[in-house]
């Protein structure tokens, strides 16, 4: 499943992701989606937009998921446990994420995660 | 018996042309079939094959390996019980696991990996940066297992290439699976590239 999410961050060479790779953040402000949590799921980019100050996303769901057994380790922090993900669980996962992008505008997504817009100050 | 009478005005006159493999019947001027298309040479023919007697010698298209590196985790913590117990992750902060830098030629596809064995809990991710980008993200770093990151862009010059896990949520503790008899190489990072 494909996302596209604002960028925030600092562009500090002008360019694409792909053919030369120009494209460079700051290393101390990346250029990134807002940091927004999407859930139990796991992204990797497929391209940047830098006219829309947009990257898109490849989105998949966690394999797997972690339970509470109920028990404590030796220092006394609880004891989870992991398995496998259900379908329906991975379902819920994308649409838990896709609604959380696609169920608020540009602006909201920016004013949720509390960041800043893409600063490109060699444009 | 029946004698038919060849004449060349009654038979076509015919050019090959380099756009088909079609020889239609016909009358032909002598030529070369290098001379109907200049590609047919043997540069551009894989090395050892022969095509109306031109032997290959093309050799291109292999890919080559411009760099390769990789950084294991630097971070001291806290060792008990197997593990390296990292609490220095605030919400909405990011700890950095490992870097590399790396010089990648230009026109240079680059992969980058990024690995923790660990244990949290909470709402933390980790993260793969390449060249100041942002490019993968793991799903929640939730109870006991292996995450990875692996991601691909184009690179050129000196970036650095990096892994670092996000806390989303309140809870700051992050626990780094290790061996405490050895070297504790529990999270790192790797990139390499091809040239294209």
């Amino acid at each position: 499943m494909r996302l596209t999410i604002p960028l925030t961050g600092t562009v500090l060479v002008e360019g694409s992701v792909f053919g030369e790779g120009k494209l460079t953040g700051d290393s101390k402000d990346f250029i990134r989606p807002i940091p927004i949590n999407l859930g139990n799921v796991s992204w990797t980019m497929v391209d940047v937009d830098l006219e829309n100050e947009v990257m898109i996303i490849e989105v998949q769901p966690a394999e797997g998921v972690s339970e509470d057994t109920g028990r404590v380790d030796g220092e006394g922090e609880p004891i989870y446990t992991r398995r496998k993900a259900t379908e329906q669980e991975k379902a819920g996962f994308l649409q838990h994420a896709r609604n959380l992008i696609e169920g608020h505008t540009k602006d909201e997504l920016y004013k949720m995660s509390k960041s800043a817009k893409l600063k490109r100050p060699f444009k | 018996m029946t004698r038919i009478a060849f004449h060349p005005a009654t038979v076509p006159l015919r050019i090959l042309s380099p756009a088909n493999d079609t020889v239609e019947a016909g009358r032909y001027k002598a030529t070369t079939l290098s001379a109907v298309d200049a590609d047919l040479a043997a540069a551009n023919i894989a090395e050892a094959i022969t095509i109306f007697g031109f032997l290959g010698t093309f050799v291109g298209g292999a890919l080559a390996e411009d760099v390769l590196g990789e950084a294991g985790t630097t971070l001291t913590g806290t060792d008990s019980g197997g593990f390296r117990l990292l609490q220095d992750l605030a919400e909405a902060t990011a700890l950095t696991i490992a870097t590399t830098d790396l010089n990648f030629d230009a026109s240079s596809m680059a992969v980058g990996v990024g690995y923790i064995g660990g244990e949290g809990v909470g709402e933390m991710k980790l993260q793969l940066v390449m060249g100041g980008v942002q490019v993968a993200e793991s799903a929640e770093i939730d109870g006991r297992d292996n995450w990875i990151v692996v991601a691909t862009r184009a690179l050129s010059g000196v970036q650095t290439c990096l892994v670092r896990i996000h806390n989303y949520g309140t809870i700051n503790q992050i626990r780094l699976m290790g061996f405490l008899s050895g070297d504790l190489v529990a999270g790192g990072v790797a990139a390499g590239s091809i040239k294209i």
